[in-house]
């Protein structure tokens, strides 16, 4: 409990400070499932256009980057902060780097990974005899 | 890899400092893995953000999951409201302007929502949602301009000089 209470703290500080904005980028928040042939991750990264996306696949990394406009003057209040994105993830072996497509569509990217041929479930055909 | 060390790896304070792991990683998964502290950390405060300042934004108008976030500023001639609707169709959405201020409902598209799926990993907020922003007076409510472009909603509603029923006195100067 006493961790959490220093991160909320630290993080409350860090929000305040303007100097660091440039440096700043959000972590966005990602749903992935599971398919019988795909891995699917899904981030929001609202306030990203298309142009400003950037999704790369090298060895094992997937790296997801996403730049937005910023409001020209500091909000009066705030809830959210309009910034850019950041998130990578680290991709096993079983998965087939060369056939990731990615799809943007009202500010949630859409990444799909397909399973490598060798891990996707194979019907063993049983002989009687 | 127990039950128990599975849900216990999907909260924040149980997670592996050293590896930062998001989400447990099955034999022959996908591992998630946050290879750097900052990343990790805006993690950490989104979640706790999400715990402890949720719950206490505008009681009886909004619900715990389902609140989008608003970010307002005023300049000399309007007043902009931002809302972050990530996954919002400009169809599913609805504004309405009621004596409580800017009613914004909506849905999030409906891959999330309908069907069961296999999810390894959930963060993300979605179903229908309502917010409801009070809005200052001073404002023209009959001329709002709403635009919804890459999950960002911006409504910004001009200034008037005089209100409704206002109407200015002359002063006479003797």
């Amino acid at each position: 409990m006493a961790t959490m209470t220093t991160t909320n703290q630290a993080a409350a500080s860090t929000r305040q400070e303007r100097p660091e904005r440039a440096a700043r980028t959000i972590s966005p928040p990602v749903d992935i499932y599971e398919t019988e042939k795909t891995y699917v991750l899904l981030a929001d990264m609202p306030g990203v256009m298309p142009s400003g996306l950037e999704v790369v696949a090298e060895r094992d990394e997937l790296i997801v980057r996403g730049r937005v406009e910023r409001p020209a003057a500091a909000p009066d209040y705030q809830e959210f902060e309009l910034e850019d994105y950041y998130r990578a993830f680290t991709l096993t072996e079983d998965l087939d780097t060369d056939g990731i497509s990615a799809t943007l569509r009202d500010g949630v990217l859409r990444v799909e990974i397909p399973k490598s041929p060798g891990v996707q479930p194979k019907k063993i055909p049983v002989r009687t005899e | 890899m127990s039950i128990i060390d599975k849900v216990g790896a999907l909260l924040p304070w149980r997670r592996e400092p050293e590896r930062h792991e998001l989400a447990p990683t099955r034999a022959g998964g996908l591992a998630f893995r946050e290879p750097g502290g900052p990343a990790f950390r805006d993690d950490l405060d989104r979640w706790l953000q999400r715990l402890v300042e949720e719950p206490l934004r505008l009681p009886g108008f909004t619900s715990f999951a389902s609140t989008p976030r608003i970010d307002m500023h005023e300049t000399d001639e309007e007043v902009v409201v931002t809302v972050e609707v990530p996954g919002v169709n400009g169809d599913d959405l609805d504004l309405t302007i009621s004596s409580e201020g800017l009613v914004i409902r909506g849905e999030t598209r409906e891959e999330r929502e309908n069907k069961r799926r296999d999810y390894r990993l959930v963060q993300s907020r979605y179903g229908s949602f309502v917010r409801t922003v009070p809005l200052p007076p001073g404002l023209d409510l009959d001329h709002p301009k709403a635009r919804l472009k890459d999950g960002v909603l911006t409504v910004r509603f001009p200034k008037v000089d005089t209100g409704p029923g206002m109407r200015r006195v002359p002063i006479k100067q003797q």
